[in-house]
């Protein structure tokens, strides 16, 4: 380093105290004036002898004795604001980081808001200045502060780029369009609480408008709905399902929702108030409808005709009615009432016919017989006329002994006897009338089938008959009865079922020549009461199949 | 200084403005020359600033009749240079120098940046400068990485560390985990049809009215089975209060008063 300019007291020129320089070379010092004459004369120093050409000053820079501040720089690009006190002595200025308003500074909270930018604010709030860090700055800068006649050396940190706040001017637009949203928020509720009102009250009808409001927002409502559950339901129905029963499915789901939308919205009158798209659910509904009511249909008509089965019995007087009428029907077509009364059972009517039919054969070749052997045959038919009183005598027992509506079942019995004593004067004429009453024949040869089935049994009979009058009281036969009786014998026939309760059924006279008949009612009885017999019900309709099966090969043969 | 940033720092975010028309010069600096002035000793003085006037041409005229001098003081550093120029800018961005204390946290107005300077090496000492600047590029081209030849190369480094199979293992089984459980949560198994009928009447005993949905999360079976059985046990509701739910038939509910009957 060279030699240290050492400054005198005084220019040597004039004697002047200010504004002095030393020489270039060094030995003189001079003022600004003086030393601008001589470097116009192009004198030289007195001591060195070298032209003086510059004037020059020195000073020493030391470094920074105060290291407990941190100096940064800030920069303002639309130019520095008026910090000195000597314009504005009232103003004050405070400088803080963002978020750290009226907090004591700890050294976490100083690590934690490290980055947070400065804000500079005035006291009036007229001017609000913002500084950001600036990265970009890698240079190494030094700060040169005059300390009387030497310069202090203080290396700068980090850099601040500070901008006015207009930005918060922008933020307070935001926060308008904001507050905006917020009044719309609330008109939008104050909305739908005059809708709901309105819902309650009888003015909801009157206004138009707010229903189209209401029903839109339900409407988006019903969206959501759906996209959830139709993803329930695919999830839980995967790989389950063909396309068509997902798309009654998703029909069946449909008709919820409405039903859903319906509980929300309340009561409503009907379809007018709903959109395009419920329309079209509508119109979905309206066909289920339609497929509904047919099932009903078909469900409907059994059970009209299984109730008229458990009705209550009649007084006596209609019960004769009724006989006169049944007995009236025999005499015209025979099944005629039973057919009406039964439609469904049309098919095993058709069955019926033919195992009569078949009955026809069976007489034909007994015809034939009597043809051949006249004297046995004659023996036969006295056997059979001998059989018959035994018959009617365990009946006359069994009525009196319960002694119950005994005038209803002799008049009963005696109108039997008087159809049986008709019959044989029927068969005494000769063989072209017996071809002409064939029908009537074969009906008698079913009733004596049914009374050889029940001979064999005959002593059991008397003491089913009076565990079955001990159990129940008098009328038609009830669901307890029948199942006390299959409960005993585990084993049943129809056949043998229709010989025990025959006495008591409803409208015997009209059933006593169709057994099968009697096996048709009561199917309908099982069906109309019982839900857990219907195991018995399959197994009753079985056997009938069964009965047409074994009959079916005989006919081809 | 300190004494009057104690007595006026009373406020924390109060910004002390008493210098703030002092003038600071900002100076650019090399880092060579930074690196010295941190290892100097602070009572001897850094360098010495040269301020050079032209007497015959006056200051307003010609900008650079003012010149700037910096003389480095020490000798540590064999080759820096011991004399820069002082170049000032013309025109920069208006800046002031804030400070903050570390302890207290008060925050002061320093001054303003009224000369930018930046430093350049002077003319004489040109040689010694070309030296550093050659050490430089020298110390630049040394490379930090080298290519090795692996001596052990039988093939050990390159299998897989034991626990990693252990992490993989580990990870595939709970991979097996979740699956189950997610299997078990979509689909659903069909139960008995008597059990499922038992249960259907317990159910109708309960409450009269069933809708789908709710059958199908009592009962956890699938839509499409409850919907059969529904069909032959229970009538659907299209109108009225219970619209959209499922009924028992009258049967059913007969049959149902007669056991309670019983």
């Amino acid at each position: 380093m060279s030699t240290d300019l050492q400054l005198k007291s005084s220019c040597s020129g004039c004697g002047s105290t200010t504004d002095l320089y030393g020489s270039n070379c060094k030995h003189m010092t001079l003022c600004l004036s003086c030393g601008k004459t001589m470097a116009e004369k192009r004198a030289k120093c007195f001591d060195c002898g070298a032209t003086l050409t510059r004037l020059i000053r020195e000073y020493n820079v030391r470094a920074s004795s105060t290291n407990d501040k941190n100096y940064f720089i800030g920069r303002f690009i639309n130019g520095l604001p008026d910090f000195s006190k000597k314009k504005s002595a009232e103003n004050k200025w405070s400088l803080q980081k963002d978020g750290l308003h009226g907090r004591q500074i700890t050294d976490t909270l100083r690590e934690k808001y490290k980055n947070k930018p400065w804000l500079l604010e005035d006291e009036t709030g007229q001017s609000q200045f913002q500084g950001h860090l600036e990265g970009s700055q890698s240079a190494t800068y030094y700060l040169l502060m005059k300390e009387r006649k030497e310069f202090v050396a203080i290396p700068a940190g980090s850099w601040y780029n500070f901008n006015k706040v207009a930005q918060y001017k922008q933020l307070t637009l935001e926060e308008a369009e904001e507050k905006m949203k917020n009044r719309k928020k609330t008109a939008d509720g104050y909305q739908r609480w005059m809708m709901k009102a309105a819902n309650n009250g009888p003015a909801a009808f009157g206004e138009h408008g707010k229903f189209d409001d209401k029903e839109s927002n339900t409407g988006g409502v019903r969206i959501r709905k759906k996209t959830g559950e139709d993803d329930e339901g695919h999830v839980s129905d995967k790989g389950e399902e063909d396309e068509e029963e997902e798309s009654e499915r998703k029909s069946r789901l449909g008709l919820n929702k409405r039903a859903g939308d319906d509980d929300e919205e309340g009561p409503r009158g009907g379809d007018h108030d709903l959109d395009d798209d419920d329309v079209e659910k509508g119109d979905d509904w309206e066909h289920e409808e339609i497929f509904t009511d047919d099932d009903e249909a078909v469900g409907n008509d059994p059970e009209e005709r299984e109730d008229l089965a458990p009705e209550v019995p009649a007084p006596p007087e209609i019960k004769q009615d009724e006989e006169e009428e049944d007995e009236d029907n025999e005499e015209g077509g025979g099944l005629s009432k039973s057919g009406k009364e039964l439609k469904k059972l049309l098919g095993k009517a058709s069955g019926l016919n033919e195992s009569d039919a078949e009955d026809d054969d069976d007489d034909d070749d007994d015809v034939e017989d009597d043809v051949g052997v006249p004297p046995a045959i004659a023996t036969k038919q006295k056997d059979a006329l001998k059989e018959e009183p035994v018959d009617n005598s365990p009946s006359k027992p069994t009525a009196t002994g319960p002694a119950r509506g005994t005038p209803s079942s002799k008049s009963s019995k005696g109108k039997r006897k008087l159809n049986e004593e008709a019959k044989p004067s029927n068969t005494a004429p000769p063989k072209k009338v017996k071809v002409e009453n064939e029908p009537k024949v074969s009906t008698k040869d079913g009733n004596g089938s049914a009374s050889k089935n029940s001979a064999p049994p005959k002593g059991t009979p008397p003491l089913s008959s009076k565990a079955g009058s001990s159990t129940t009281t008098s009328g038609p036969v009830s669901e307890e009865e029948i199942r006390a009786v299959l409960r005993q014998k585990t084993p049943v026939t129809t056949q043998d079922l229709v010989a025990k309760f025959k006495a008591r059924l409803r409208c015997s006279e009209q059933f006593s020549g169709d057994p099968f008949g009697l096996m048709a009612k009561l199917h309908l009885c099982f069906f109309a009461t019982c839900r857990i017999s219907k195991h018995l019900l399959r197994s009753l309709r079985e056997s009938l199949r069964y009965r047409r099966l074994q009959v079916e090969p005989v006919m081809l043969s | 200084m300190d004494e009057e940033n104690g007595y006026s720092g009373s406020s924390s975010s109060n910004l002390e403005t008493t210098k703030a028309e002092r003038s600071v010069w900002l100076m650019k600096c090399p880092l060579v020359v930074a690196k010295s002035w941190q290892a100097h000793p602070p009572s001897q003085p850094l360098a010495k600033v040269v301020l050079s006037l032209d007497p015959l041409h006056p200051e307003e005229d010609d900008p650079s009749a003012v010149q700037f001098t910096m003389e480095m003081a020490g000798s540590e550093a064999v080759n820096m240079p011991k004399t820069y120029s002082l170049n000032m800018f013309k025109d920069f961005v208006p800046m002031c120098v804030f400070s903050e204390t570390s302890q207290g946290g008060k925050v002061a107005m320093e001054g303003k940046v009224e000369h930018k300077f930046d430093m350049k090496p002077h003319g004489e000492n040109i040689e010694e400068y070309g030296k550093l600047c050659r050490e430089r590029t020298n110390k630049s081209m040394i490379k930090n990485r080298q290519i090795q030849v692996i001596d052990n190369d039988r093939g050990v480094l390159m299998r897989p560390m034991p626990g990693m199979i252990g992490l993989v293992s580990s990870n595939s089984k709970d991979k097996k985990k979740t699956q189950p459980v997610k299997q078990s949560d979509t689909k659903r198994t069909r139960r008995d049809r008597g059990e499922l009928e038992d249960i259907m009447f317990k159910l109708f005993e309960r409450q009269p009215n069933w809708a789908l949905k709710q059958l199908v999360q009592e009962t956890d079976q699938p839509a499409q089975f409850l919907k059969e059985i529904l069909n032959e046990l229970c009538v659907y509701n299209k109108r009225g209060a219970n619209q959209g739910t499922y009924e028992l038939k009258p049967e059913y509910k007969k049959s149902v008063e007669d056991t309670s009957a019983e």
